[in-house]
Parts: structure tokens; C-alpha cells; sequence
């Protein structure tokens, strides 16, 4: 099935674009960006599912599965947020991102072999990741929102509130879904390894993470509305990037019992 | 000297209610959840650098950490709980996150993480790999089947007939409970037949913690439920 995966990926990576062209259109035009970004995200979907029945296990083992769930993820995330706030900054960053990711893959293909390790056959395996990955995607345009928001807060003060007010809601909707996974997370680690929370390397960035964008959430509900907040919504997208693949490269971090890809 | 020595029962108990007392006396105030929130951030971050984890979230420093985090927890629902029709579901969250962190992390030193080298005869003498001591059961454990997915016999009294026994599966992802004890297939692929490594554990505030991670869920969500609709 990975032979064809070009397939899907060019598709993807056509349509994608396509949304994030026609999303600085005019409102004739702009009106397709979302369905286009949507029908990119379901040929994705298409093929993660063709290759989960393949495989006959989830695809969620490797890191360029995971990548896979990522780039799905967050285009959706990306078109749906573009849907609601009509920013075109967000889609277009998501799709380019998520195109980056596609394209990781293409150039690094991995073994996507049928065998599942033992500790990973659990019922908390799909929902725990699936969770994480839409997260993730959530988190991606929040930060892309963030990052708008540095540019842009100061010169222009409407723009800047209503990128406040959507960056909270991602944030809040992102962080959320990392609870919720991190505590399936806990309950898995304890039917397998005989403890809700262990200090490995991944459980602390995941931890980390989440009090980053803890720490945002606090500041809003304070009514601050500072660089230094959307600062945190970026420092926690790093967080959250070496939580994913990072640590696979941090010296210290080599014995992670989470370490699934070698 | 590490958390494993210091903090067990009572002496954490007595922690938990200083940390308590001396919330009494902290006036919690935007600037000190910033405050607080940043020591936290701190101090993951410095766990999260860290090669030995385990040795760094045992240390004096990070517990000093949590029992600042823990105390200033307390303050903050102290402070609300005087109105607390209109901060219910804060309260609820906050509460829940405050016994989670009070009973996982000072609870974690009364905690046992056992092996036992468990054969075809009863037996109930486990090792203490963190602490490098031996620890006797209150119950005895034999092999009955090995595999992934094994069969084990439990029994009170091995050497009283007739004998009362228990036979459990396990596998790895699926333990079984015996006694306040939880018993894991930690290795079955040694070379002797019928010889598998079992991990034996015993967390005796495990329940309070998810009571903890229940309360400060439903308080999570219902603050989140409330903030859609409001919005």
C-alpha cells in the first residue's frame, strides 16, 4: 500500500495548495478554500484508512504514520478554523506545514511492517494517540494564530483581540484534548507497566507541554494581553514538538520507554 | 536523601497538613499564579533536561517545588471556597488537581514496586529493586502456565490443607489484582520452563489520586461546558 502513497500525497499536496490560493481570492473564490482543504484531508483519511486495513493494525506505530495522522489532523484543523475566523494566515500555514510533513515522508520512507510490539495491543492505543495528533493539529493553528498575533497586536488593536480571542479557543480546545489523552495515557501506563506516571523522558515534555499552555490559559482569564502570552502558545508548540519526535534525538532522553520506532 | 526515605506514612501525611496550615497565611494574587506557574514550568523543564528523572523528581529540590505548588493550591481554593455557588466547578477542578498532586506525588514513597521470580512452587519472597531490600508477601504465588498470556495460582496458607487457591491470567496490559496488591507479567521468556519474572504492586493512595483525577475532570469539564455556552 506505502507504493502508492505518492498518489494520495500529490493529491493532498495539489489541493492543499489549491485551498490556500484560492483563500486570498475574492469571496466567490474564497467560499471553495474550505471545501478544497476538506476534500484534501479526506483523500488522507482515505489512504490512512487503506493502509490501517492493510497493515491490520493501526497506523500509528511509526513516526512517519504518525506523521500521517498529523498532516490529516491538522489540515482539517486548519480548514475548519479558516471556516470560522476567515483568516487566511491559518489555513495557509497549516496546509504548508502539513504539506512539509507529507513531503518528510515521501523522502523518508520507513518499514511499516504488520508487527504490533506486545505493550502496544491495548484498547487505550488508538483513542490515546488519535487524540494526541488532533491536538496537535489544534495546537499547530494556535500557534500559527500566535504567531500572527505578535506581528500584528500592537499596530492594529481590533485585529489583535479577535486573534486573542480565537488563539484562546484553540488553545482551550487543544489543551483539553491533551488532558484527556494524557490521562488515558496514565490509565494505559498502569495496566502495563504498573504506574500511572513513571518521569519518562516523553511523560515530562508531554507534562511540560501542558503546563505551558496551562500557564496561557492562566494569563487570559487575567486579562493579560501580552507578547509574552502568545510567546508561551509558541514555546509550547516547541514543547510539543520535541514531546513528538524530538526526544528521539535528545542524547539524554535514549532510554524512553516510548521510544516505539527503532 | 530522596523522597522514597523521607516522605513515607505518616510523615507525608504531616506534610500535606503543614502545606495546609501554612496556606492559611498566602494571599493568592494574579501575580503569584504567574509567579507559581513559572516555578512550575521551571522546574519541568529541569526534570525534562535531566538524564536520571526518577533520581531528579525524588530530589529535596522538586519536592520542595510540589510542596510550594501543593500549598499554594490550597490558598487558591481556600480564597474561593468562601463563594462557592458561584466558583463550583473551579472548586471542583482545582480540589481534584490538588489531591492528585498531594496523594501521587508525597503518596508515592509509601508505594511498593516488587519482582518475585515466580516457579511451579508456592512462594512469597519478593525483591525491592529501587531499594535493594527483600519484601515477604502477605500471600504466596506460583506459575501454573507460561506465556504471553500466563496463568498463576495464589494462595494464603501453602502449607494448610485443604488449600484455598485463586488462579488468575495475566498478560502484559492486563494485571490482576490479589490483596491490595496488583500483579504484573513483567518477563516470560526466561530460558527455564514455567519460570516467569512477576512485578508485584502496591499503591495504597492509588485510589485517591483517581478520586483527584475525577473530581478535577468533571470540574475541567464542566468549566469548559459552561465557557461554550456562555460564548
Amino acid at each position: 500500500m506505502w507504493t502508492q502513497f505518492y498518489i494520495f500525497a500529490i493529491t493532498f499536496c495539489y489541493l492543499l495548495l489549491l485551498s490556500s490560493i484560492l483563500a486570498f481570492g475574492k469571496e466567490a473564490l474564497r467560499r471553495w478554500a474550505t471545501p478544497m482543504a476538506l476534500l484534501g484531508s479526506l483523500v488522507l483519511l482515505i489512504f490512512i484508512i487503506v493502509l490501517w486495513h492493510s497493515l491490520g493494525r493501526p497506523p500509528m506505530r511509526t513516526m512517519g504514520e504518525t506523521r500521517l495522522w498529523y498532516s490529516f489532523f491538522l489540515s482539517l484543523a486548519g480548514a475548519i478554523t479558516y471556516y470560522k475566523s476567515r483568516y487566511w494566515f491559518i489555513l495557509n500555514f497549516a496546509s504548508l506545514l502539513a504539506i512539509v510533513f507529507i513531503i518528510i515522508n515521501l523522502l523518508k520512507p520507513e518499514i511499516h511492517d504488520k508487527e504490533l510490539m506486545p505493550v502496544l495491543r491495548s484498547p487505550w492505543f488508538v483513542p490515546h494517540v488519535a487524540l494526541y495528533m488532533f491536538a496537535y493539529g489544534v495546537l499547530a493553528c494556535a500557534s500559527i494564530a500566535a504567531l500572527w498575533g505578535i506581528l500584528k497586536h500592537k499596530t492594529d488593536v481590533l485585529l489583535g483581540e479577535r486573534i486573542f480571542t480565537l488563539t484562546d479557543r484553540l488553545v482551550l480546545l487543544g489543551n483539553a484534548l491533551i488532558t484527556i489523552a494524557m490521562l488515558m495515557g496514565a490509565v494505559w501506563a498502569k495496566q502495563a507497566w504498573g504506574d500511572y506516571w513513571t518521569w519518562d523522558a516523553k511523560e515530562n515534555w508531554a507534562a511540560l507541554t501542558w503546563i505551558t499552555y496551562m500557564f496561557y490559559l492562566h494569563l487570559r482569564f487575567q486579562k493579560k494581553n501580552s507578547t509574552f502570552a502568545l510567546l508561551l502558545v509558541i514555546v509550547g508548540f516547541v514543547f510539543l514538538q520535541i514531546c513528538w519526535w524530538g526526544i528521539n534525538y535528545l542524547p539524554w532522553t535514549q532510554n524512553s520507554v516510548h521510544v516505539y520506532n527503532n | 536523601m530522596t523522597l522514597s526515605t523521607l516522605f513515607t506514612f505518616p510523615l507525608n501525611l504531616l506534610i500535606i497538613a503543614l502545606s495546609m496550615w501554612l496556606a492559611c497565611y498566602i494571599k493568592p494574587s494574579p501575580k503569584r499564579t504567574i509567579g507559581v506557574f513559572a516555578l512550575m514550568l521551571c522546574a519541568l523543564l529541569y526534570i525534562s533536561c535531566s538524564a536520571n528523572t526518577r533520581a531528579v523528581a525524588a530530589s529535596i529540590p522538586f519536592s520542595i517545588t510540589v510542596f510550594v505548588i501543593s500549598t499554594y493550591l490550597w490558598a487558591v481554593i481556600l480564597k474561593r471556597i468562601k463563594r462557592w455557588r458561584n466558583n463550583l466547578y473551579f472548586l471542583l477542578n482545582h480540589l481534584g488537581l490538588w489531591l492528585f498532586v498531594c496523594t501521587a506525588y508525597f503518596g508515592a514513597s509509601d508505594n511498593l514496586s516488587l519482582k518475585m521470580l515466580a516457579t511451579n512452587d508456592f512462594d512469597n519472597q519478593c525483591v525491592d529493586a529501587h531499594k535493594n531490600t527483600t519484601h515477604t508477601l502477605p500471600f504466596y504465588i506460583r506459575t501454573i502456565q507460561v506465556g504471553d498470556t500466563s496463568l498463576i495460582s495464589l494462595c494464603d496458607k501453602p502449607n494448610v490443607l485443604p488449600q484455598i487457591t485463586e488462579e488468575r491470567h495475566i498478560a502484559l496490559n492486563h494485571y490482576t489484582r490479589y490483596k491490595g496488591y496488583d500483579i504484573y507479567l513483567f518477563n516470560n521468556k526466561l530460558p527455564q520452563p514455567n519460570v516467569a519474572i512477576l512485578q508485584v504492586e502496591r499503591q495504597p493512595w492509588q485510589y485517591l489520586s483517581l478520586v483527584g483525577i475525577v473530581i478535577m475532570f468533571i470540574g475541567g469539564s464542566c468549566m469548559f461546558y459552561k465557557g461554550l455556552i456562555q460564548k
